[in-house]
């Protein structure tokens, strides 16, 4: 057993935290470690020449710098003197992230060499670089894990890996091209969300012939096997969620999937599963009527339209009263029960309140939200597309697709260092940068999305560990109102630097014209007042910032209409995961699940103080399941006013809960105006986290 | 407790109140020892050479007898001796209790004996905040203070002190067992042996006594009683497995400890005259040797491993919907009324 584990799993054998333990655990990590197992080079050329000359760095990025330059930026950030602040955070840091030898013996980069070669390789002009750097460096702000471990390198992997689908339409060609898009981006690390409400039920027609397709289920079973084939080289397996509508023939099939009582056969094991769930069926919830689900074949016969594109709230009726349309007439709470139902053994399926969404939609004109990702925060419009058979790829129409590049604010340093719009801004560009490098040839309707809609998503971690930190209670009235507050003056910063960016480049992401966005009807609630802390200790803890007002929002307004926006979207809350403990943070804005948390790998069992526990602000580190939901619910519900995208909110229940404990929970979040809900976690189950699409 | 109507009388030593008492009191007095007379100190080159796992797992084993023979001496010895009837027997409860506290003041002394200071600390502040010990002592101390001083509750207590000095105290004497069986740590293996005697003898006294109470229920009574035995069993079951998993996870002998619980649940149920809880299985050779006695079986736990569970359904109400969606909401958009601002830009 390596000693650095020893004193870390020492941690939690006192009561009053003595992170002592940690920090002597940090410390002998790196002196018996970390350090003695670095390659050592005599200056920076000789490091920089040796990373080239092997193959780990891209030659290409030192062409737009010159050495002194690339100097500059390696001395700031090691000027800087970081220090992790957990040995959980260096661990993770140089185990998953610094680059190693091929034999995994030695480190080729320290925390600096990483965050240095990430700013230059993100940035244009040294300017840029050495502006990024300090945030990096700082963490003010941290990349998606993608972005942070391939950035820099030659022989590198993709600086995104969250991705979402539209590509399968009710065609074989479209299925078996979905199957081949999955696989080419799984293999690369890739979680995928994959819209299937297109698809003919079960025992719809083929060609006319009655009764014999074999449904949503069908696919899913090949999607389920191809995830865990194209694997990343045997690494980690691959990791992908369907959505289907709940108003879709086949809904229990899928769910039944993932109960625990499905034999083999009929089981997804690792696939995801997302419900959207339109306003109707709440409806329908609420009044205790039946509803009936519909087979998407039948409707294209009758109607010549495709499932995803009836409006619910306008169509149900009509299509409900059409005895030529087939569908099956069944009790919204029975399957809200089995909703609830299914959550509690596995926590799927993850739910997608699609009035919530696309009531919120800035771009209505490109299209509706009916889908969502991996971990169920990316929100923006897709469009099918359609594939044909080889040699007729010419009729092909591409879609929009969706690739999701994120990265995370750390809400402490953002807000301590005085300047959010630096910090934001930053990001922001950080973004466009990943956004402008990606390129995903292999999936046209991702490339298409990317090029033309520049989607980006900047979302926060650590509200916990900061309030916490500021003694302030989560979910707590002064809690809200800094939680409103600070996502209303990055909504205001990140919104700000994208209009910049379409400013000075002259680049306006295509359908800003007939947007909400053009008509200024989306910042409405930023023009009648302003979002300025309302209770003291939150304006204690803005003080010095200057906070954006409405006067601001209105030239803001101006400008947009002026010069148009980069990008189709700008945020969205990630559920963070191995960034945050390098970052120090609590998990994005959801409350801690231990105070002391312990993670268990296949090498060693680690101990995570949460950020700043001590005697006093451990009261303030109220454990997830102790807590209502309603606290939980009213912080993302009081964020999303501010997010263009979604949060991935996770319920967290005691083992004790029943089915209409989650259902009143499913009911609040909906009428509070969350759009998404994540898994469903209840005390000692464990269920696998999404790893791919965590930041 | 009943008030003493008759007057208050003596002890008489040859007029025995039951055909065992006096001989476990005998017994007790000729096992009678103290910790000091051991020399401990022999095992600190030893402990010195234990791998950081083994020594956190032997101290933090003893930290929660500790803790569980503090309960006995303090706790359950006190309620169990103010409960039965007749001064012998509650002398020789008495005396139990004292040897409980013996025990305690033992592993203190080791702890002082190997650890620094702050180690010593750190041990005392595990204790205090181990999920599983705690919950351990909170079930039974829950027992052991419950106001119910029926036949059916006295049995209860007793059982529960059985229970910790049968089964529960074995997690943590596997493995001081263990190492001695391997020549390491011989003279703390010498403590261990003299209190594994000791908490042997206590168990099969006060399962005696158990079963007198449980047979003077009726049938009724009997068959509650014998519900809430395995019920709580497999509580303490559950918790002594997880217990065990965080105390022998890094010394790899979760499994062998495992089966040496269940092992002395068996002890245990033989010793109360109720049906066993586990199949037999095989125990440690090692650690058989060191308590001498013999079984075989399979694991009893191995549910299927999945991370599922199953969760409880229970319907929502209309007063559910009215209290927490007063009225069907209209989902319609309505327009929002445009702002002075918002028409001004409009216009721009």
């Amino acid at each position: 057993m390596e000693r650095w584990i020893e004193l870390n799993n020492k941690v939690l054998s006192g009561t009053e935290i003595n992170t002592t333990y940690d920090t002597d655990a940090l410390q002998v990590y790196f002196q018996e470690k970390v350090n003695p197992n670095t390659v050592f080079f005599h200056d920076l050329k000789e490091k920089i020449r040796y990373m080239t000359e092997n193959g780990v760095w891209d030659p290409s990025i030192f062409e737009r710098y010159s050495y002194d330059e690339v100097q500059q930026v390696f001395n700031r950030a090691y000027g800087y003197k970081f220090r992790f602040k957990s040995f959980m955070g260096a661990y993770k840091f140089y185990s998953e992230y610094a680059t190693m030898t091929p034999d995994r013996s030695r480190w080729l980069e320290r925390y600096e060499d990483r965050m240095s070669i990430t700013a230059l390789a993100r940035s244009s002009n040294v300017e840029e670089a050495l502006e990024l750097v300090h945030h990096l460096v700082n963490q003010t702000f941290t990349p998606a894990t993608p972005t942070l471990m391939n950035s820099g390198k030659a022989n590198t992997g993709r600086l995104v890996s969250c991705f979402l689908l539209q590509d399968c339409t009710d065609n074989l060609n479209s299925i078996t091209k979905t199957l081949s898009f999955v696989a080419e981006l799984s293999k690369g690390g890739g979680g995928i969300g994959v819209e299937v409400s297109n698809l003919r039920a079960r025992g719809e027609s083929l060609r006319g012939i009655q009764n014999v397709t074999k449904g949503v289920m069908g696919v899913a079973k090949m999607l389920d096997n191809m995830l865990r084939y194209a694997d990343q080289a045997g690494q980690r397996p691959g990791a992908g969620a369907i959505y289907l509508s709940v108003m879709h023939a086949d809904f229990m099939d899928v769910l039944s999937a993932k109960k625990i009582a499905s034999d083999e056969d009929s089981r997804l094991k690792t696939l995801s599963v997302g419900a959207t769930i339109p306003d109707i069926f709440m409806q329908k919830v609420r009044s205790g009527e039946d509803i009936y689900q519909f087979y998407p074949h039948s409707i294209e016969q009758e109607t010549g339209r495709e499932f995803t594109s009836i409006d619910w709230n306008s169509e149900y009726q009509e299509l409900a009263d059409n005895p030529r349309i087939r569908k099956k007439r069944v009790s919204a709470r029975r399957i809200f029960e089995d909703i609830a139902i299914t959550q509690g053994e596995s926590g799927y399926p993850y739910l997608l309140f699609e009035g919530n969404a696309n009531r919120a939609n800035p771009i209505p004109n490109v299209g509706k939200i009916l889908m969502s990702n991996l971990c169920s925060e990316i929100l923006q419009p897709t469009r099918p597309s359609y594939f044909h058979a080889y040699g007729e790829e010419h009729k092909d129409t591409i879609g929009l697709d969706v690739s999701c590049n994120l990265s995370s604010l750390v809400i402490e340093q953002t807000v301590e260092s005085g300047d959010m719009g630096r910090v934001v801004g930053a990001a922001i560009r950080m973004l466009d940068d990943v956004a402008r490098s990606t390129s995903v040839t292999e999936v046209p309707a991702v490339k298409r999305a990317n090029d033309e809609m520049r989607s980006i998503g900047l979302g926060a971690m650590g509200l916990h560990s900061f309030l916490a930190k500021n003694e302030l209670i989560y979910g707590s009235e002064e809690a809200l109102d800094f939680v409103d507050t600070f996502f209303a003056a990055v909504h205001y910063h990140a919104r700000k630097a994208s209009m910049e960016i379409a400013r000075d480049t002259g680049f306006v992401f295509g359908g800003f014209e007939g947007s909400r966005y053009a008509d200024g009807s989306y910042f409405e609630q930023y023009l009648v007042k302003d979002f300025a802390p309302k209770t003291a200790e939150v304006a204690a803890l803005f003080e010095g910032h200057t906070l954006p007002t409405k006067e601001d929002w209105a030239q803001l307004v101006r400008d947009i209409q002026q010069h148009g926006l980069a990008h189709s979207f700008v945020m969205a809350i990630a559920p963070t995961g191995s960034i945050s403990y390098v970052s120090h943070a609590s998990a994005s804005i959801m409350p801690i699940t231990e105070k002391v948390e312990t993670r268990t790998s296949n090498k060693a069992r680690t101990i995570y103080p949460m950020p700043h526990l001590n005697v006093d602000t451990e009261w303030y580190y109220e454990e997830a399941y102790d807590m209502d939901m309603n606290r939980v619910l009213d912080t993302v519900a009081t964020a999303q006013r501010h997010v263009d995208q979604g949060i991935s909110c996770t319920l967290f229940v005691p083992g004790t809960s029943s089915t209409r404990d989650l259902q009143r929970y499913y009911i609040q979040a909906y009428l509070k105006g969350v759009k998404t809900l994540y898994y469903t976690r209840m005390r000692k189950t464990t269920i696998e986290e999404c790893l791919t699409c965590a930041v | 407790m009943q008030p003493h109507t008759d007057p208050f009388s003596a002890t008489n030593w040859s007029e025995p109140e039951d055909g065992f008492s006096t001989t476990f009191y005998e017994k007790y007095t000729s096992q009678l020892w103290f910790p000091e007379e051991i020399p401990l100190s022999n095992d600190a080159i030893v402990w010195k050479s234990l791998s950081d796992a083994e020594r956190w797992t032997y101290i933090h084993a003893s930290a929660g007898l500790n803790a569980l023979d503090t309960l006995q001496g303090e706790v359950g010895m006190p309620a169990l001796r103010h409960l039965v009837d007749g001064h012998i027997r509650k002398a020789t409860i008495q005396f139990q209790g004292m040897m409980e506290d013996i025990h305690a003041k033992s592993y203190s002394l080791m702890n002082k004996t190997f650890l620094t200071t702050s180690e010593e600390r750190e041990v005392f502040e595990w204790v205090r905040t181990q999920p599983q010990l705690q919950n351990k002592i909170s079930i039974i101390m829950g027992i052991y203070n419950d106001p119910d001083v029926s036949n059916l509750g006295l049995w209860k207590k007793m059982v529960v002190s059985c229970m910790l000095e049968t089964a529960l105290f074995y997690s943590g004497f596997f493995y001081p067992l263990y190492l001695a069986g391997q020549g390491r740590m011989v003279s703390a293996g010498e403590i261990f042996n003299l209190i594994i005697m000791d908490e042997a003898v206590h168990g099969v006294y006060v399962a005696l006594l158990a079963q007198e109470k449980f047979a003077e229920m009726n049938e009724a009574e009997q068959a509650y009683a014998l519900a809430w035995y395995e019920d709580t069993l497999m509580r303490l079951y559950r918790n002594e497995l997880a217990y065990t998993e965080m105390l022998y996870a890094e010394v790899g002998l979760v499994d062998e400890v495992k089966k040496f619980i269940r092992y002395n649940f068996n002890v245990l149920a033989d010793n109360l005259g109720v049906e066993r809880s586990f199949e037999d299985e095989e125990i440690n050779p090692i650690v058989r040797n060191g308590i001498k006695a013999k079984g075989t079986t399979h694991d009893f736990f191995s549910a299927k491993g999945n991370s599922y569970s199953k969760i409880a359904v229970e319907a929502l109400t209309e007063e559910d919907m009215d209290d927490i969606w007063p009225e069907p909401r209209r989902v319609t958009r309505k327009e929002p009324a445009r702002t002075p601002l918002l028409e001004a830009l409009a216009h721009d």
